[in-house]
């Protein structure tokens, strides 16, 4: 792998922060592990380093709910010092109350700016139990999982799949109140035909290129094929993409009677789904064993983190949350070697501190009980 | 028990009413026209009541203005009467005037469509403006609505509403801000103003 430039996080500090009054940590650039009884904070340290990145975070959660439940008439913040290529950089975010609108604010090096641009600065992946119903929840919940992880590649990604999900509801509205005015939808599912289209070859591109990463051996983990499936595709296979664009709309355009029945759209870029094979045994994910879901699924992760650090050459920060939970002693040294040997910043949580001693010697170990 | 006298809580409900204010700018607006009564409480009184009873919506274009029937824009010879800008509000209209760069006339649609605010064509002056295009003398349209997702299917909208070939349609250039450095641009923008590029 080629020389990669570093990005790691140094300082972080926590103001009612979920149960953290106030916390400040100092870490190096190795592997770090929080351990700790349940309820201590573990997650919420990696909820807190993953809203350096545009959204919601790994909980998902709505901005009020985050601040510490006894704190009254204040926000909560959190501020880093990380290490980027070689330069000091500090990114603070948090819920201001003294806005009338529940927004975010953030600042970069002191000055204010946006959610979107902080992917232009810190790339972090992450891993959580509640992703480990990944391959048996619904289709719609594994195109999200692809599709946060291409924004990371792409951040005009997540412009398309708006202006998508904004034509389609607008369409869906217009048919099922019975307002057929054909120019106005004519109108929406050319946007929607023009977007599929962009959503789609954002998507291909980026599977052609994690394939790669996902067939490299990994000793006990498994290798996996990703594909994409669906009526857009197969457009997009089959024609040039301004004849794509114009069936689809033409598809769109014949199914408005159906659609107005049945609600939403037959065809569209939110019909297409992931589909993840586990080379190994020839079986598609959801019928894999649960831990094998999550080797599946670190796989994925670990590939994706391989390819942040090829395509940007600049280190993606890592946050396992529980992640040994289900996964057996060879597998836990594997993942061990591989996150040293990617050399990028790994947070690592669990409430068994002996099952990440392998780490001692090349970890920091943050102990939450002595705070 | 409230400490508000029920007239300071009207006038501070009403005020938080107005768009960009909250409860809280309410309370400071109040507060202060009751602290400068003869300053800014009496002429505002005054203002607002003599644009009550003068502005009026124009007929032709629907821009507010106390000349009449129609506006100043409207009445004005001096102005190019075959090309009509179509924006989306009065202050969409104003910002094209301050420009002072435009010499023409407006339309101003009241609106984009929106379907999850109920907002249809007929909710929009999108008739008005093709009876305009039929009777006037209409040799150019602009259309100017805001570079939002409404405002740009809108705009795409309005283009097959009026359509006619012997009528140039225009629509104001997507691209590199005056005094904008393309390091800071989105891919969007860029990209943009490399398809709306233009000789020397």
């Amino acid at each position: 792998m080629q020389q990669i430039q570093p990005c790691w996080l140094r300082t972080l500090k926590l103001q009612n922060f979920r149960n953290f009054s106030s916390l400040n940590i100092t870490v190096p650039k190795d592997p770090i592990i929080i351990a700790g009884p349940n309820g201590i904070g573990k997650t919420n340290i990696l909820e807190a380093i993953s809203l350096f990145s545009p959204g919601k975070g790994l909980r998902q959660s709505k901005l009020g709910i985050i601040k510490k439940s006894d704190v009254q008439d204040q926000g909560w913040f959190i501020n880093a010092d990380f290490e980027h290529q070689h330069q000091d950089l500090n990114i603070g975010t948090g819920l201001d109350l003294s806005t009338a609108s529940e927004r975010r604010i953030v600042k970069v090096n002191g000055e204010k700016s946006s959610q979107t641009a902080l992917n232009d600065w810190i790339k972090i992946l992450w891993q959580t139990p509640q992703m480990d119903r990944l391959f048996i929840d619904g289709m719609t919940i594994r195109r999200k999982f692809f599709d946060k992880l291409l924004v990371n590649f792409s951040p005009e990604h997540s412009k398309h799949l708006y202006r998508y999900d904004y034509a389609l509801r607008e369409r869906s509205k217009l048919l099922r109140e019975g307002i057929m005015d054909q120019k106005w939808l004519a109108v929406l599912e050319q946007k929607m035909a023009q977007e599929s289209i962009a959503i789609t070859a954002n998507r291909l591109d980026y599977l052609s290129q994690l394939q790669g990463f996902l067939e490299q051996e990994i000793e006990g983990f498994p290798k996996i094929a990703v594909s994409l499936e669906g009526d857009v595709e197969t457009l997009i296979h089959e024609n040039s993409a301004t004849v794509a664009e114009e069936r689809l709309q033409e598809r769109l355009c014949q199914n408005r009677s159906r659609d107005s029945v049945m609600g939403g759209s037959k065809i569209g870029a939110h019909q297409s789904e992931f589909l993840v094979l586990n080379l190994d045994c020839n079986q598609q994910a959801e019928v894999c064993s649960t831990g094998e879901q999550k080797a599946l699924l670190l796989t994925l992760i670990m590939a994706n983190a391989r390819l942040l650090a090829t395509v940007h050459e600049v280190a993606p920060i890592l946050l396992l949350d529980e992640v040994v939970a289900h996964l057996d002693e060879n597998r836990r040294q594997v993942l061990f070697n591989e996150i040293l040997k990617l050399g990028i910043q790994s947070w690592l949580t669990g409430t068994d501190v002996q099952v990440f001693e392998p780490l001692r010697k090349h970890g920091h170990f943050i102990n939450l009980n002595e705070r | 028990m409230t400490m508000i006298s029920q007239e300071i809580d009207r006038l501070i409900k009403l005020l938080a009413k107005l768009p960009g204010l909250g409860p809280r700018s309410g309370r400071r607006m109040a507060l202060h026209l009751i602290k400068k009564k003869t300053s800014v409480m009496d002429p505002l009184i005054a203002a607002l009541q003599e644009v009550r009873a003068t502005v009026q919506t124009c007929i032709n274009c629907g821009n507010l203005d106390s000349a009449g029937k129609q506006c100043g824009v409207c009445l004005d010879e001096k102005r190019d009467a075959t090309t009509i800008c179509v924006v989306e509000g009065v202050d969409d209209l104003w910002a094209m005037e301050r420009s002072n760069s435009y010499k023409g006339h407006y339309h101003v649609l009241g609106g984009v469509l929106s379907a999850l605010d109920g907002v249809g064509p007929d909710d929009l002056t999108i008739s008005k403006l093709q009876d305009r295009v039929k009777n006037d003398n209409v040799q150019e349209i602009i259309i100017a609505l805001n570079a939002t997702l409404e405002g740009q299917t809108t705009a795409h909208y309005l283009l097959e509403r009026i359509y006619n070939p012997n009528i140039k349609v225009t629509r104001l250039a997507h691209g590199v801000p005056v005094g904008g450095e393309l390091d800071y641009l989105d891919d969007g923008t860029i990209s943009a103003a490399l398809s709306s590029r233009r000789p020397f």
